[in-house]
């Protein structure tokens, strides 16, 4: 007897000609987040993936295939041979070593039609076998305690458990996405949604030593080590951004530092993904969440970029992100207290209707160094891969 | 480049003595104290020793001396063995707002717990104010606890004064000192101060981390902390940390000229900073008490960013602290400085430079420059400006 982890892909399914490719994808991400885990071998067959996996490796396995997107459930399973007598002593066994269940049922499903008994009659003669066997136990087949899926196919697989996963699609499928990512809460769940949709997300996160510390910095790897448990491989790149965060705050009004900062995030952004063969950014800006958050903020940022940018979390509240970021691990990392110091550069009134026009007349002055400034930072970004 | 550690408050590079006789002790002399041979006799013996060493520095018996794992044990374990020892129905316990988190968060937790918590405010040069310490003592009063040299600004308190006014209006309250920034800096007599508890640790003085010991006068009922294997007359179980114990041993014996000439050096090198830093930069303050401890100077500087300057610092080779490295942790960061009442403008730029005999004076001089360097940098960055 085998022990294997049953993988059910939905919207996959529908993918018409290009299934094969979502499929191959989808197995090779899980094949990938198992590197650590030797003993899994992850197959195809007839509408699911299967991963084998030694006994002791079962749990480890499948806390990561969840987190794998692309997936709508897995079930931890047995595999037998598809011979009735084998199948009956496993289904009663089973059902005998389920704990604290009074009602069972069986779902038997006949996927290779050479097998001699039909679906319904294959659920009718294991009940009955497993109600001659085990004591004290009733057939419920509207709520019962245990429902004993049998799946008869070239071998057969029994199961009763499914856990669902994350949906969505296999990272990759969708193309790349440069992502900002800050070290605050919102970031991280805006690249975790993004690649939830299959996008390969590459980060970007701006470094201003002195004025955030090295220890932001490792915030942020590790920020990136967890989404990677959900976004696959992550190749962040650290920029360094201090002598551009200190030429802006000398040369431009107060009140348009943090916009005029963002235009300059966003570019660099742009060079980098333009570098990296990525289609589009992500930020994870929400609506009014703060002064450059403004619709007006948001079009004065959005104006310097040539490639879509995506903001996932665009009407999302604080709470709504919270509860994600909870979810995938990341809010313990993101709320460590570092990057306080760099509220030294918020103005105390900062410009909340800034127009596109009054920024470049602001960034005329600095526009020509910044050229090379810009050129220099990208030039010099530290490259962690995750 | 050269390092410079200026955060000798915060924990000290061991002495390379003192790491070869850990080393020594950790291949070694490996046995257990509580061991019946003779392996466990020869560890016992080693750290008595040490424990009488202890004793010699303090001035008082070595059986009143129990090692603990530094300072946050010592004094979790002195506050709550006396609170949780009493069990009264009425219990008032005093402190100072200018304690060490281990101290005041204890404190905070007991105030939760239905016990009476006084906390004593402090002068602008943080010493605690001894008119509200004699009106707050009663005979409920089991506990005062005061920081004998403050973490952060140096201020050292007059611990005769305040012993006396404690024991003339309630005998038989503890009186616990807090040490850690004191122990072998500052010579200190636990009978004269009338002492009944007292903390040290021994990374703070070129020793490991992860060991300290208390004084507790015979006499003083504590319930213990750590149940188990009966170490430490029971009042702190488990194996003692020997390695530890011997580093710390060989740390005091390292130190035994530290009152006299090394005192002086240090408080010239103290001085020597602060004429240079006044020279060169405005809009300064030095906080604390100027005959306070030589070893750490608390600075702050109007208009700049403590965080900031100590990164820009750091990328100097030079490192200094914005405050007590422990409470760096915490949501409310400068609460020393709030409590010496510390103006709005000069909080936020706050340093702490803590010295070690390392140090010289052109290290001295290459730090304020460095100093200097960035803080003019980073004015340039927040200066006011209107006209825009």
């Amino acid at each position: 007897m085998e022990h294997v982890i049953l993988v059910r892909y939905g919207e996959i399914a529908l993918k018409g000609l290009n299934r094969n490719y979502f499929i191959e994808l989808l197995a090779k991400n899980i094949r990938t987040t198992l590197r650590s885990v030797p003993s899994a071998k992850v197959k195809k067959i007839q509408g699911r993936l299967i991963v084998n996996v030694s006994d002791e490796d079962l749990n480890r396995a499948m806390e990561r295939v969840q987190k794998v997107f692309g997936i709508v459930s897995i079930s931890p399973a047995i595999v037998i041979d598809s011979d009735i007598t084998t199948i009956e002593e496993n289904a009663i066994e089973q059902v005998r070593s389920a704990e604290d269940i009074k009602t069972f049922k069986i779902t038997a499903k006949r996927g290779d039609k050479t097998f001699p008994i039909k679906s319904p009659d294959l659920c009718c003669r294991l009940g009955e076998v497993v109600l001659d066997n085990v004591a004290g136990i009733t057939v419920d087949i509207h709520k019962p305690d245990l429902n004993l899926w049998v799946e008869v196919r070239e071998q057969t697989y029994m199961y009763h458990e499914f856990i669902a996963c994350n949906g969505g699609l296999p990272v990759g499928c969708s193309g790349k996405g440069a992502l900002l990512l800050s070290g605050g809460i919102d970031s991280p769940v805006a690249g975790y949604l993004m690649a939830k949709r299959g996008v390969e997300v590459i980060g970007v996160y701006f470094h201003s030593f002195p004025f955030t510390s090295d220890r932001t910095k490792e915030k942020v790897i590790d920020l990136a080590k967890i989404m990677s448990q959900y976004c696959g491989k992550i190749k962040l790149f650290v920029v360094p951004f201090t002598e551009i965060q200190t030429k802006i705050v000398e040369m431009c009004p107060d009140r348009q530092t943090t916009i005029i900062m963002r235009r300059y995030m966003m570019r660099i952004a742009e060079m980098i993904a333009n570098n990296e063969g990525a289609k589009a950014m992500i930020t994870g800006e929400s609506l009014g969440q703060v002064a450059s958050q403004t619709m007006e903020g948001l079009a004065a940022t959005n104006a310097v970029a040539g490639m879509p940018v995506f903001r996932p979390l665009i009407g999302f509240d604080k709470t709504e992100i919270v509860k994600i970021a909870e979810t995938i691990g990341t809010f313990e990392t993101s709320i460590l207290p570092y990057e306080d110091c760099c509220t030294i550069f918020v103005p105390k009134h900062p410009e909340t209707k800034p127009k596109v026009s009054e920024m470049l007349r602001s960034e005329e002055k600095i526009a020509e160094m910044m050229v090379q400034m810009m050129a220099t930072a990208v030039a010099e970004s530290e490259v962690v891969t995750l | 480049m050269k390092e410079i550690y200026l955060d000798n408050a915060a924990t000290t590079r061991v002495a390379p003595q003192v790491a070869q006789k850990m080393l020594d002790t950790l291949v070694n002399n490996y046995g257990n104290p509580s061991s019946l041979h003779r392996l466990g006799i020869r560890a016992e013996q080693a750290i008595k020793e040490v424990r009488q060493l202890i004793a010699d520095n303090l001035c008082c018996q070595s059986q009143e001396i129990y090692f603990t794992s530094g300072g946050t044990e010592g004094n979790n374990m002195i506050i709550q063995g006396v609170v949780e020892n009493k069990k009264r129905n009425r219990m008032r316990i005093i402190t100072s707002a200018i304690e060490h988190p281990s101290v005041l968060d204890v404190f905070t937790f007991y105030q939760n717990h239905q016990i009476e918590v006084i906390v004593l405010g402090v002068d602008t040069q943080g010493h605690i104010d001894q008119d509200q310490l004699k009106a707050a003592i009663n005979e409920d009063t089991i506990l005062v606890s005061i920081i004998g040299v403050n973490n952060e600004l140096g201020t050292i308190q007059d611990l005769p004064a305040i012993g006396k006014i404690i024991k003339t209006v309630n005998p038989k309250c503890v009186f616990h000192v807090d040490f850690v920034q004191g122990f072998m800096k500052i010579p200190i007599n636990v009978q004269t101060c009338l002492l009944d508890a007292l903390t040290l640790s021994g990374h703070k003085i070129f020793g490991p981390k992860g060991v300290g010991a208390v004084y507790i006068k015979k006499g003083t009922d504590i319930k213990p902390l750590i149940r188990g294997g009966g170490q430490e007359s029971n009042l702190r179980s488990g194996t003692e940390n020997v390695p530890g114990i011997i580093g710390l041993g060989e740390a005091i014996r390292l130190r035994k000229d530290a009152f006299g000439d090394e005192f002086e050096a240090i408080r010239i090198l103290r001085t020597a900073f602060i004429n240079e830093v006044a020279a060169k930069i405005d809009g300064i303050k030095i906080n604390g008490d100027p005959n306070g401890s030589p070893y750490v100077l608390n600075l702050s500087f109007n208009r700049v960013r403590g965080e900031v300057l100590l990164h820009s610092l750091e990328s100097k080779g030079i490192f200094v602290s914005t405050g007590s490295a422990c409470s760096s942790h915490k949501k409310e960061k400068q609460y020393v400085l709030k409590a010496i009442g510390l103006a709005e403008e000069y909080k936020e730029g706050t340093i702490r430079i803590s010295f070690s005999q390392e140090i010289t004076k052109d290290d001295v001089e290459t730090a304020v420059e460095a100093i200097a360097q960035a803080v003019n940098s980073l004015r340039l960055l927040v200066k006011p400006r209107k006209n825009r």
